[in-house]
């Protein structure tokens, strides 16, 4: 028995050195120039601004919790299945393990169907101030008159003939 | 102290049947002790596991680049060697050759370990896939049970890589991968407790060995007969799987179109090519998964043939190939939905996960359960 | 060799659980964590509970993702002076000393259970029925133990109602106090 995870201990125990033996290898084969501008963190050609270790808001945070949770009832699960056969073929045993099964699986279900109705499943949205009105004072891009910019540059261009027809005099 | 530990048990392994071990066992001189012998068979196993992997890893990029090109009335690769086989070997010497690049923003240390943690506990997990029903590395009681939790470890590598990347697509790939992960691993698990149900086993070879006879196809647990909840929980598995290794419409976490390359954004070289590999031996570990415990395993006609001719070798050799043919179809069938279904929104991937996809799955498991306790012992065939 | 990997296992869990005090990047002691349970699910493989160690992994990689997370979700990593002021246990002599009396007691403790019940071997207790035959456990928790499986549910529903309204109180208070008011962050997608 041992001897089979040891199997797999050693399959993961090659699979990290799988990488960094082929790390070795490239790093003989491949080549070494080294420029501080190669190494800049990838924004498409823009230069980064600031740092993304950031707090990210993470929206789905109420489900990774439930997560876990479900993660506890495969743990249960898992040898329920493997048993209910061969107590299925046992007289009387059979419908009582399909019972507890059943009943572990509903109150399970409940605690599902009550996340669910709390609303917890639901993407959260990080913004919850008030409703936002295109027309209101909020508004954050308030786009200039053209006609009052037409007339600014008309104005202007006046001012300019003007001033190079004195400079021609 | 003295632990309750029988020595004698983990120098051999329990069956007989480990057939590198017998061989070595056959050949071994005096002087090299005992407990060598287990150790050389798992480095031995560890040896042809690492070169399936990147067989499958290497024909897979070139299956995928041939299917999508098909797909959209072109080529793909036609340039080196005939239809472009030879081109993954290329592509390799390319990456061999490539610069290594470590940003310099990067948190060093879990930036190298990220694709090594990935691709230690995805070849961990291919230590439990058998070969053939005589030929396996490690013949686990827990099998799926592994499988599940050394490939649960494999989403740690993948949020490690893309939050040490330090860069904002990195970060954006690395958690839609956990939402996603979240969200499926639930549903991928239950729905498999189905298939357990019907075999009362984890163990892969044991379950292959419960789908045998009926011509090697009558008897696969997806038939209806089997289980009636069996179908809809094959359904559900494929697109948990689908989910869990990051294939389109799930691809969220590398979504090339939206986030560059998602959390392998920053990697390059040989070392982004992990995650590749990683990648196609996660999908192809799914599908054996999945013909394992819904389309029969090693059981189909040609391996029924096989045992009628009673050739011990013929029979293994059926069975590989009747396995990886089966492990293919279902690689293709995940390309061929790449090129077909358009990406899913982030809310949706875990509307999808949570409000579909679990109480279904939880429905499927009581569905069956009923099925195998009240019917299952009075119907004939079974 | 199995006495060895014992030790082996158990220096490093005990490793990664200094590590999971000591280092000053949050995430390096999630990781640190993760590093401890692995090294526990490989001294239950040894101990011959197979089941154990694979439940560890599973349930423990899910949450130890979880945690990172919630790191990420809670902290600010970008700010190292604020990180190195908060985290990262210095040692002290009174902490040292603390420290010192926990493991003290914890090995009275283990003595005292030892020496009482005799010598723990967990591995002859099962041994009867072979030690990785998963249906003898199966059988013994669907059987003898089937009010503790029962309540084990209730357990986990109590956790869930009990987390999201913890989760959601916290989340509520943040918000208001982190409103921005820019009206176009409403509906951004993530």
């Amino acid at each position: 028995m041992y001897f089979d995870y040891l199997n797999v201990l050693v399959f993961a125990a090659v699979g990290l050195a799988f990488v960094f033996v082929n790390l070795i290898i490239a790093s003989v084969l491949r080549p070494k120039r080294k420029s501080k501008v190669g190494l800049e963190t990838y924004e498409c050609g823009e230069e980064t601004i600031g740092d993304s270790w950031i707090q990210f808001d993470i929206r789905y945070y109420t489900v990774a919790l439930v997560y876990v949770i479900f993660a506890v009832e495969i743990a249960f699960l898992f040898p329920w299945a493997l048993v209910l056969k061969s107590a299925a073929a046992s007289d009387g045993i059979g419908v009582f393990v399909l019972i507890e099964g059943v009943l572990f699986i509903a109150i399970l279900l409940l605690g599902l169907a009550y996340v669910w109705c709390k609303g917890d499943l639901e993407w959260v949205l990080s913004y919850s101030g008030p409703e936002y009105n295109p027309g209101d004072d909020r508004d954050p891009v308030k786009l200039p008159n053209i006609k009052e910019l037409e007339a600014a540059l008309e104005a202007s261009d006046e001012h300019d003939s003007e001033a190079s027809e004195e400079e021609a005099a | 102290m003295s632990l309750p530990l029988h020595l004698a048990a983990l120098a051999a392994p329990r069956s007989a049947t480990n057939q590198i071990n017998d061989f070595l066992t056959g050949v071994k001189p005096d002087f090299v002790p005992d407990w060598a012998l287990p150790l050389t068979t798992a480095l031995i196993s560890v040896g042809i596991a690492v070169a399936i992997i990147s067989l499958v890893a290497m024909s897979g990029t070139w299956l995928e680049r041939k299917v999508s090109g098909h797909i959209q009335c072109r080529y793909g690769p036609m340039r080196v060697g005939w239809h472009g086989w030879l081109q993954p070997i290329a592509d390799g010497v390319k990456l061999l050759l490539k610069e290594d690049m470590i940003p310099l923003g990067a948190d060093k240390p879990l930036y190298l370990l990220a694709p090594a943690l990935v691709l230690a506990s995805i070849l961990g997990a291919m230590a439990v896939f058998p070969l053939a029903p005589d030929f396996y590395f490690a013949d686990i009681d827990l099998g799926i049970f592994t499988i599940l939790a050394l490939t649960s470890t494999t989403t740690i590598g993948v949020v490690m890589a893309g939050w040490s990347s330090n860069s904002k697509w990195s970060l954006y790939g690395a958690m839609r991968e956990a939402a996603q992960v979240v969200a499926y691993e639930i549903p991928l698990g239950i729905s498999l407790l189905v298939p357990v149900m019907v075999a009362g086993s984890f163990n892969l070879l044991e379950v292959s060995n419960g789908q045998a006879g009926g011509f090697g196809v009558l008897n696969w647990y997806i038939w209806p007969w089997v289980n009636p909840f069996m179908g809809p929980a094959f359904l559900l598995f494929f697109i948990a799987i689908l989910a869990e290794t990051k294939r389109a419409p799930f691809d969220l976490p590398e979504a090339e179109s939206e986030l560059v390359a998602g959390f392998m954004t920053e990697y390059s070289g040989i070392r982004w090519s992990f995650f590749f590999m990683e990648e196609y031996a996660a999908m192809f570990l799914y599908c054996v998964v999945g013909s394992f415990f819904f389309f029969g395993g090693f059981e189909s006609p040609l391996t029924s043939l096989a045992r009628a001719t009673d050739v011990h070798l013929l029979v293994q050799v059926a069975a590989a190939v009747t396995i990886i043919a089966k492990g293919y179809a279902g690689l293709f069938l995940m390309m061929w939905l790449r090129w077909t279904l358009p990406r899913v929104r982030i809310d949706q991937v875990m509307t999808l996960g949570y409000k579909y996809l679990t109480p279904l799955a939880l429905a499927c498991v009581l569905g069956a359960s009923v099925w195998e306790v009240f019917l299952a012992p009075v119907l004939p065939w079974r | 060799m199995a006495e060895l990997l014992f030790y082996l296992l158990s220096l490093g869990a005990i490793g990664f659980g200094i590590g999971v005090i000591r280092t000053h990047m949050p995430l390096y002691s999630v990781l640190s964590l993760l590093g401890t349970f692995f090294c526990l699910a490989g001294i239950y493989l040894l101990a011959g509970f197979p089941f154990l160690a694979a439940t560890q992994l599973l349930v423990y990689a899910g949450a130890i993702m979880v945690l990172f997370l919630f790191v990420i979700m809670l902290l600010n990593l970008g700010d190292r002076d604020e990180l190195n002021r908060q985290t990262g246990v210095a040692l002290s002599g009174p902490r040292l000393a603390a420290a010192g009396i926990c493991a003290g007691l914890l090995g009275l403790a283990g003595l005292i259970a030892a020496g009482w019940g005799g010598k723990v071997t967990p591995t002859e207790a099962v041994a009867a029925g072979g030690v990785d035959r998963l249906n003898d456990i199966a059988e013994v928790l669907f059987g003898r133990y089937m009010l503790p499986f029962e309540a084990a549910s209730l357990l986990l529903l109590a956790t869930m109602v009990g987390v999201m309204s913890l989760a959601k109180r916290q989340r509520g208070e943040e918000t208001e106090a982190g409103d921005t008011g820019w009206p176009w962050h409403k509906g951004v997608e993530q």
